[in-house]
């Protein structure tokens, strides 16, 4: 069931046993698994069905730290979400990613990978993936001329991906809107959480609109879907009642915004051609690839994040300028557009290049966890939105060790491609002086928000406990990649999927 | 001929067949050619490059900026030419098996191949 917000009376009381806020990625998937069930689901949506600036203009903010890609163009607020635009990048976390590490600072989620493998399988579907498998062993059967590099197994690996064109929006609408209790409210944005008097209960939420129309939603359960960063921004303006903002007595609410660090950081040159398809990714196109990783033995061996190295034709890297360079329109779909314009002139130079030795050569791309940083931060600013919610400022923050942390990844892999015998490697110059810990212009995220809400057992080190649920709120609930303890090198929304599922299977138990 | 004088001559044609051998392998070159091209690298970069890298190494490491220590490290004696290639293959597996490497430029290089590269700077400056 659809109901547009604006169309209703103002001041409505709606009413539910489960409110979503957010119909992106993690809300549309927990909202999907209710279909049928006996409990009515109010699902908010701040946007409506197709991109609206205006609606979209509520995610700006500012940014301060290292450069950041505009806070209003790196998401989108509409039925389906940032869907509308990803790159349908899917790959799970590694068991060591949600292992407390003594070398990596506020590591260790209270769940690991078990716990989320059953609700990884059901991801998989949710998302339009193949089988919930990503062993190379696998796919090097399913798909032709996924040849390996000859490397050390116990040292370097092929973290394999699995790619979908999944956009929410488009994929669930009918799902969703057909679906008898399901109350889908577009242009319902929230603005404002109000608890009972101990503040230890969600009474309901304040919807707003641009139509000048304020609502309340009363339910048993409320969850958070909104993104990582406009779930800070709701829980720290949220202060009527709680003067720090909700869930955050201890001051963590917005600490620890992890991105994953996208960066172009070495040249390998293969000495004799090596053909393959199984570092190769194209859009629309591949179904499984994969990236070259570290063993978690070498890891702990060398005190390193987890990160991964993707393949790109050198002639195409050279050509290509920094996504954090092209990538700075307030305007996401002018930001998109600007960006894959780019993209399509550096492919059609790179092209006229690709002979010669140069034609066995590809920029190797890191992507890569940050390690978790309570001064890396989300925090609201002074100026407030159209909707009277104060913007979120973004405070993103690197650290030493995760330059660190990438240098020694390229020295490994560069020392195992001599070993095997197939490769040489070049150092970009940003990693060659081990004295040098700055970054370069092109030190890219990758869209990815995660960590503000991180998920810890005990309330002084996180907001939520392993169920997602807020420290000290009965019935509030946050969904998506905020609830990360750290983020692992492989793109968010497979695991958020992952999580709101599992998330979705909590909640059932609480009825 | 007395016995003294059998020693001196004896001792005499010894260093003279010393030196004679020395000047023979380091100053008429008579190592094999060979081992100042790496063959890795020759298959993806340019004389230049090669040139290059060999000056960079030999700025960094002055103890070895000279022809004589540089193929006396590279240490394939009088072999052929086949031989001597298999022998520095190995020496550059072993490089980088165990972490005998050098970053030069960027470039992540066995010290072995980077050694070549320095003598091919030396005997082709141009």
């Amino acid at each position: 069931m659809h109901i547009d917000a604006r169309n209703l009376d103002n001041n409505s009381l709606i009413q539910g046993d489960i409110c979503i806020i957010g119909a992106g990625t993690a809300g549309i998937s927990m909202a999907m698994d209710w279909i049928d069930s006996p409990h009515k689901v109010i699902l908010l949506e701040g946007g409506g069905f197709e991109y609206d600036y205006q609606v979209q203009e509520l995610n700006k903010g500012a940014s301060t730290g290292q450069k950041y890609y505009p806070l209003q163009s790196s998401r989108l607020r509409y039925f389906g979400g940032t869907t509308g635009h990803w790159a349908g990048m899917c790959s799970p976390l590694d068991p060591i990613d949600f292992m407390k590490r003594d070398y990596v600072p506020h590591s260790g989620w209270p769940i690991d990978k078990k716990d989320l493998d059953p609700f990884y399988a059901k991801a998989n579907k949710v998302l339009q993936l193949g089988p919930y498998n990503y062993d190379y062993d696998y796919w090097r059967n399913e798909l032709p001329n996924m040849n390996h590099f000859p490397l050390d197994e116990d040292v370097i690996w092929n973290k394999m991906w699995q790619y979908t064109t999944a956009h929410f929006g488009k994929l669930y609408k009918d799902t969703i809107v057909n679906a008898k209790n399901i109350h889908l409210y577009t242009y319902a944005n929230a603005v404002d959480i109000k608890t009972n008097e101990h503040v230890s209960s969600i009474k309901e939420v304040v919807v707003k609109n641009h139509a000048g129309k304020t609502h309340r939603v009363r339910a048993k359960q409320f969850i958070m879907a909104c993104g990582t960063i406009q779930n800070t921004r709701l829980l720290l303006a949220s202060n009527s009642q709680a003067k720090r903002g909700l869930g955050n007595d201890n001051d963590l609410v917005g600490r620890y915004f992890m991105e994953h660090l996208e960066i172009a950081s070495a040249e390998l040159w293969l000495l004799q051609p090596f053909p393959t398809d199984l570092y190769t990714w194209k859009y629309a196109e591949t179904k499984a690839s994969a990236e070259l990783a570290l063993t978690e033995k070498v890891q702990k061996e060398h005190k390193i994040l987890n990160g991964t190295s993707s393949l790109m034709p050198l002639t195409l890297g050279r050509h290509q300028k920094p996504r954090m360079e092209t990538w700075q329109e307030e305007d996401p779909r002018k930001a998109s557009k600007k960006t894959f314009d780019h993209w399509d002139e550096a492919a059609e130079k790179a092209e006229k290049e690709n002979t010669g030795n140069i034609a066995r050569a590809f920029q190797l791309n890191t992507r890569i966890e940050q390690a978790p940083n309570p001064d890396s931060r989300v925090s609201l600013g002074i100026e407030k939105d159209e909707l009277g919610v104060p913007r979120a400022d973004l405070h993103w923050q690197l650290t030493d060790f995760d330059k660190h942390s990438i240098r020694k990844i390229y020295h490994i892999l560069g020392q195992h491609m001599g070993i095997a015998g197939i490769a040489r490697l070049k150092l970009m110059e940003y990693l060659q002086d081990e004295n040098d810990h700055s970054w370069p212009a092109g030190t890219n995220g990758g869209w990815h928000h995660m960590g503000t809400t991180r998920m810890s057992d005990n309330p002084k080190t996180g907001v939520v406990n392993a169920h997602c649920k807020v420290h000290g709120i009965s019935n509030l609930f946050v969904a998506g990649a905020a609830c990360y303890t750290t983020s692992g090198a492989c793109n968010p929304t497979l695991t958020l999927v992952a999580l709101s599922l599992r998330l979705s299977d909590h909640i059932k138990t609480l009825f | 001929m007395e016995r003294r004088n059998f020693i001196l001559l004896s001792a005499g044609a010894a260093l003279a067949l010393g030196a004679s051998y020395w000047y023979l392998k380091y100053e008429h070159k008579t190592y094999p050619k060979v081992i100042v091209e790496p063959e890795d690298l020759s298959y993806i970069w340019e004389a230049d490059t090669i040139r290059n890298i060999g000056n960079q190494y030999r700025i960094g490491i002055p103890e070895e900026d000279n022809e004589k220590s540089l193929v006396e490290l590279l240490n394939v004696g009088d072999q052929n030419k086949y031989k001597a290639i298999e022998t520095l293959q190995k020496e550059i597996q072993k490089d980088f098996d165990t972490g005998n490497t050098i970053i030069l430029d960027g470039w992540i290089l066995s010290r072995t191949e980077a050694r070549q590269c320095a003598l091919f700077s030396i005997v082709q400056p141009n």
